[in-house]
């Protein structure tokens, strides 16, 4: 009975201990190179969300802000530096997927906004058309004023 | 009010002008005739001019670097200061082969611009040094930085205090 629990506290203290030593992976302290290559990837697709037509300039900023951490701990500078950068990026990776969505939505209404728009030039002119050049029968009529039907 | 046939036709006209305008604007706007990067050094003041010629060994000397992103999109700049000295060959498709004394790095959007003071002091007496700034972009096909063929060079002559 004794030995069965002390397997129990001994399989409890395992668990707690692997956990701990998961927990402190997790809190790991990032590696300058690994955040630059995450920062590339953040940067490749935010260039690709631009090119959806949307602004960037926000994200591009917190982008600098990482990156200048990153500098500043290679330069010499604290362990902290990496640490305030990776949460930068977290944060960054972590909005893309919504970013993307906007950036298409938004592609989506401008592109309507702009068929719309030639379609309403299509019906201006129709209209200038129908004002300007609907008299334009009184000159096919003009030119034939002198012209005389003659019995076949 | 009723709008004789003349009047509205004049409208029309300009509001036909008006939106084709509009449009050709839009549509313009996002087009990238031809894709460029400014690199410029300017003078202590953050103006073109007085640039240091003579410097002391070790004194901090203040420059300013400014970069400008048209390419069309955002661009990821690395700015290489280099110290070369009279014989150090340097154009638009071949980089110094000089020692690097500072790296800049900056993440530009399109349209963007970026003034940077930069700080430097050489430890060496010499005449004729040729201090370059070289520029670089990432290049996301080659997944590393290339040379972008735009540099600036300053001529300075260090000497002991």
């Amino acid at each position: 009975m004794n030995s069965s629990k002390n397997r129990v506290i001994a399989f409890l203290m395992v668990t707690a201990l692997l956990f701990s030593l998961f927990a402190r992976l997790g809190n790991a302290q990032p590696s300058a190179e690994a955040l630059r290559k995450r920062l590339i990837a953040i940067l490749n697709e935010l260039v690709k969300i631009e090119g959806l037509g949307y602004n960037v300039t926000l994200e591009v900023k917190e982008l600098n802000r990482a990156l200048a951490l990153i500098r500043k701990y290679e330069r010499g500078g604290s362990p902290e530096y990496l640490v305030e950068a990776r949460e930068i990026l977290s944060k960054l990776e972590s909005e893309l997927p919504s970013l993307k969505v906007k950036a298409e939505e938004e592609k989506r209404f401008r592109d309507l906004m702009l068929a719309l728009s030639i379609l309403f030039i299509f019906v201006l002119v129709g209209a200038f058309t129908y004002l300007v050049f609907i008299g334009i029968w009184k000159i096919w009529y003009y030119i034939r004023r002198d012209w005389v039907v003659v019995p076949a | 009010m009723i709008i004789d046939d003349e009047v509205a036709a004049v409208l029309l006209a300009i509001a036909i002008v008006a939106s084709v305008f509009a449009i050709a604007q839009i549509l313009l706007s996002t087009r990238v005739v031809e894709p460029f990067s400014e690199l410029g050094l300017l003078g202590p003041r953050a103006k073109i001019g007085d640039y240091p010629k003579e410097v002391l060994v070790g004194e901090k000397f203040k420059l300013y670097v400014y970069v400008g992103n048209h390419e069309g999109r955002t661009t990821y700049y690395k700015l290489l200061v280099k110290l070369g000295n009279a014989s150090t060959f340097v154009n638009s498709s071949v980089p110094a082969d000089a020692p690097v004394i500072k790296t800049l790095e900056v993440i530009l959007v399109n349209n963007a611009t970026w003034l940077y003071p930069l700080v430097l002091s050489i430890n060496e007496t010499g005449i004729n040094y040729k201090l370059i700034i070289e520029m670089w972009v990432y290049d996301p096909e080659i997944d590393d930085f290339k040379y972008h063929g735009r540099w600036v060079h300053l001529w300075l002559n260090v000497t002991k205090p």
